[in-house]
């Protein structure tokens, strides 16, 4: 009797629980799985924006092309040395401000407040404020480099493809180190005070202290913040976009991606590439939870 | 609490209650709002024309001085939509608003290279101007806008490149007007290096648009051109992997660092006014916008600079060219007024009000009649001189590569840049972009034969 009752409820608990979700996942299908579905069928056809006879299957036709194209690997390369460089940069800076912000106790609130200020402006404004920064002509940077006295001419960040990508990097570093610092922040407070304590009872230097007690407890929010960084990083789009001219030399996949979607409107050529930078993405993200989740299984034994 | 509670749920009623009657009835503007009713039932309902015009401050001003003269004769409303300043950021807005069939914009400004991409959204303007009235704008810019056989916009302005330089500089240090890219080499480096040893340190020769963008095409049309080379055959197949065009670029990634800042790679027409208009160039490729700009009152290069066709090769086949620009009116096929958008179209284009443009803004009529009207040239005395240089246009190849131009477009800019920067050494990347553009010829006359054949 009491099974039953129980096997009622259960059911009618799960009923409730879809009937609350349903809303959400309806938004979810609509704003998410829809568009998805439909770049994935794009991909398969020749769609183009200005192309009357448009719209027919074509098969794998643009996977081919795509892979044919060496601009394509370039913005691979572009967007994989991008994600990596500025992800361990970020991650680096992000936890010495994270340790500095939680030992000094006085500021806490206000210093927290203060360093989110880059990751509160939009990035297309702050890219555009730093393409005028790095200017050769009238840029500040130059000048600032010039008086410090570490060039003796001005450098013209945003026009070779190389120094492009190391201003991206430098942009992107100054805009994310706040969120991977808040995201550690927050890790670091939940490690109990305790440890610290001990730690400083037996005199233990503040490098050891970092490298065999933070370190090693912070690691499942390293993980976390590693991950959504290096998703992010890998769409990048916006700084990409304004910094690098369009120069397909520093592109990125997204940049390519919409090279072909809009610029050249061959919406099937160009959601072939989206498709892929999907792929490349879920790849990652698969990758990432994998190596997490053997590491909390160590933990864990 | 319960209170706070009570006063949120009041508060909350009055709010929808609000918004589901409307702004008129809410406000107690019953009287007001059944003024409108009766006025709205007895009088036609005004017709409001959106267009685009441009977005530099003097465009729009002159735009919306036109649509305020416009609105009182006609007594229609014009909406002007402002745009980005890019061009490829543009003609992206606005495939997408064609894209979606959207009736948000009823006149749209149309750059010299896209008809052959924007043709089947545009109305056939033959059908509402007689030919006569046609034949009053200079046949080039008619052809260009003729995509088979359909005229999709009528021009407004003209644009050529042209080459500035500062009088005062060349005075000062005995030199004359380069006519030659030799001449400019010599002189350039001159009066950049001395200028730099009295104390501009910031000084250089020349300045153009070298970042990778439409731009940068236009700067190698003329490149090309004015040494003899070329890009498109007579039968439309790509010749650009020859001699002069490679000469040519070799020269001009010579010049970067040297006597152009190599921040040229990154400049669009408003960063090299930049440089030079603060002072820092004695020579600048750009269009005749940038004139009225400089000799402006307020700047402090006001009667310093001056303008003349762009210097040529010395080989055969040389001569001074300037890549043909300007901006022409087309109207939306989903325009909903495509009547009084015509009309409005034609008024803009009108010789009264281009010669009103012309006078005030300096900006380069479409009609021939007008380079020849006393008044305006003893107010604007550079159009005699320019309508010398419409003498000697180059094209861009959007009539050979149609709706792909784009395409083909970006794999010049790309190709160019990055030869200029030394990214790739220029022999081979000229054949690679040959190669990439017979391809692109290849598709487009396939494509065009699958699916214009026909249509109208």
């Amino acid at each position: 009797m009491t099974g039953k009752i129980r096997q009622y409820f259960s059911k009618y608990h799960a009923l409730k629980a879809w009937l609350f979700l349903s809303p959400c996942l309806v938004v979810i299908l609509i704003s998410g799985a829809w568009p998805l579905l439909r770049t994935f069928y794009l991909s398969f056809t020749n769609t183009a924006i200005d192309y009357s006879s448009a719209g027919a299957f074509v098969g794998c036709d643009n996977f081919s092309n795509l892979f044919e194209d060496p601009d394509w690997w370039e913005a691979v390369k572009n967007t994989l040395f991008f994600a990596v460089v500025s992800v361990s940069l970020e991650a680096v800076f992000g936890f010495c401000v994270a340790f500095v912000l939680h030992r000094n106790t006085h500021f806490k609130t206000v210093l927290r407040a203060v360093v989110l200020i880059p990751w509160a402006i939009p990035t297309v404004v702050s890219a555009k404020i730093w393409g005028w920064m790095f200017h050769d002509v009238y840029g500040i940077i130059n000048r600032i480099l010039e008086f410090v006295g570490i060039i003796s001419k001005p450098i013209s960040w945003i026009a070779s493809s190389e120094l492009t990508m190391v201003a991206i990097i430098i942009v992107d570093v100054w805009k994310t180190t706040p969120f991977m610092a808040l995201l550690l922040l927050a890790g670091l407070q939940s490690i109990s005070n305790e440890c610290f304590e001990a730690a400083k009872v037996d005199g233990v230097s503040t490098w050891r202290l970092i490298w065999c007690i933070v370190l090693p407890m912070l690691k499942p929010t390293f993980v976390v913040a590693l991950i959504f960084r290096t998703l992010d990083a890998l769409r990048v789009f916006d700084l990409v976009y304004i910094l690098g001219s369009g120069d397909l030399s520093c592109a990125t996949m997204s940049v390519y991606a919409r090279r072909y979607l809009l610029d050249f409107g061959e919406v099937g050529r160009g959601s072939s590439a989206a498709a892929m930078l999907f792929f490349i993405v879920a790849l990652v993200s698969v990758l990432y939870f994998t190596i997490s989740q053997r590491n909390l299984r160590k933990v864990n034994k | 609490m319960e209170k706070n509670l009570r006063t949120l749920r009041t508060a909350t009623f009055v709010m929808i209650s609000l918004f589901c009657l409307g702004p008129h009835d809410a406000f107690g503007n019953q009287e007001n709002a059944s003024e409108q009713s009766i006025e709205s039932v007895q009088k036609k309902p005004e017709i409001i024309i959106k267009i685009t015009c441009g977005c530099k401050a003097l465009q729009l001003k002159l735009c919306q001085q036109a649509a305020e003269e416009w609105e009182k004769i006609t007594g229609n409303r014009v909406e002007i939509i402002t745009l980005p300043n890019e061009s490829n950021e543009r003609l992206n807005l606005f495939l997408q608003l064609f894209r979606s069939k959207s009736r948000d914009v009823d006149i749209f400004l149309v750059d010299v290279t896209w008809p052959g991409v924007l043709a089947n959204y545009l109305i056939d303007l033959r059908k509402h101007f007689k030919e006569k009235e046609i034949s009053e704008f200079y046949e080039v810019i008619i052809n260009n806008n003729t995509v088979r056989g359909r005229l999709v916009a009528i021009p407004w302005y003209v644009d050529i490149g042209i080459f500035y330089y500062r009088k005062d500089l060349l005075k000062k240090y005995g030199h004359k007007i380069p006519t030659t890219w030799d001449e400019l080499e010599v002189v350039a480096a001159d009066i950049q290096n001395k200028e730099r040893q009295n104390g501009n340190s910031r000084m250089w020769g020349y300045v153009f648009q070298g970042k990778s963008y439409e731009g940068l095409t236009v700067n190698a049309m003329e490149w090309f051109f004015s040494v003899g080379g070329s890009v498109t055959g007579p039968n439309g197949e790509s010749i650009i992997d020859v001699e002069p065009n490679r000469t040519m670029l070799e020269r001009v990634h010579e010049w970067i660092g040297s006597i152009v800042p190599s921040g040229v790679l990154g400049y669009t027409e408003e960063e090299a006014r930049g440089v030079f208009q603060s002072g820092n160039a004695v020579f600048m490729r750009n269009w005749p916008y940038a004139l009225a700009l400089l000799n402006a009152p307020d700047c402090h290069l006001a009667g310093k600079v001056e303008a003349t066709s762009l210097p040529a090769g010395t080989g055969a086949g040389s001569g001074h060219v300037g890549t043909l620009g300007g901006w022409s009116l087309g109207v939306s096929k989903f325009s909903q007024h495509q009547r009084e958008a015509v009309a409005f179209v034609r008024f803009l284009t009108s010789y009264k009000e281009q010669k009103r443009r012309a006078i005030e803004g300096g900006i380069s009529p479409t009609r021939h009649a007008l380079y020849k009207d006393e008044e305006l040239l003893t107010k604007q005395p550079f159009f005699a001189k320019l309508s010398n240089m419409l003498g000697n246009i180059v094209l861009r190849p959007a009539v050979q590569f149609g709706h792909l131009y784009n395409q083909a477009s970006a794999e010049i800019f790309n190709s160019v840049h990055s030869m200029l920067a030394g990214n790739r050494p220029i022999d081979s990347a000229l054949k690679q972009l040959h190669e990439r553009l017979s391809l692109l010829l290849k598709k487009v006359g396939k494509q065009s034969r699958e699916c214009f054949d026909g249509q109208d």
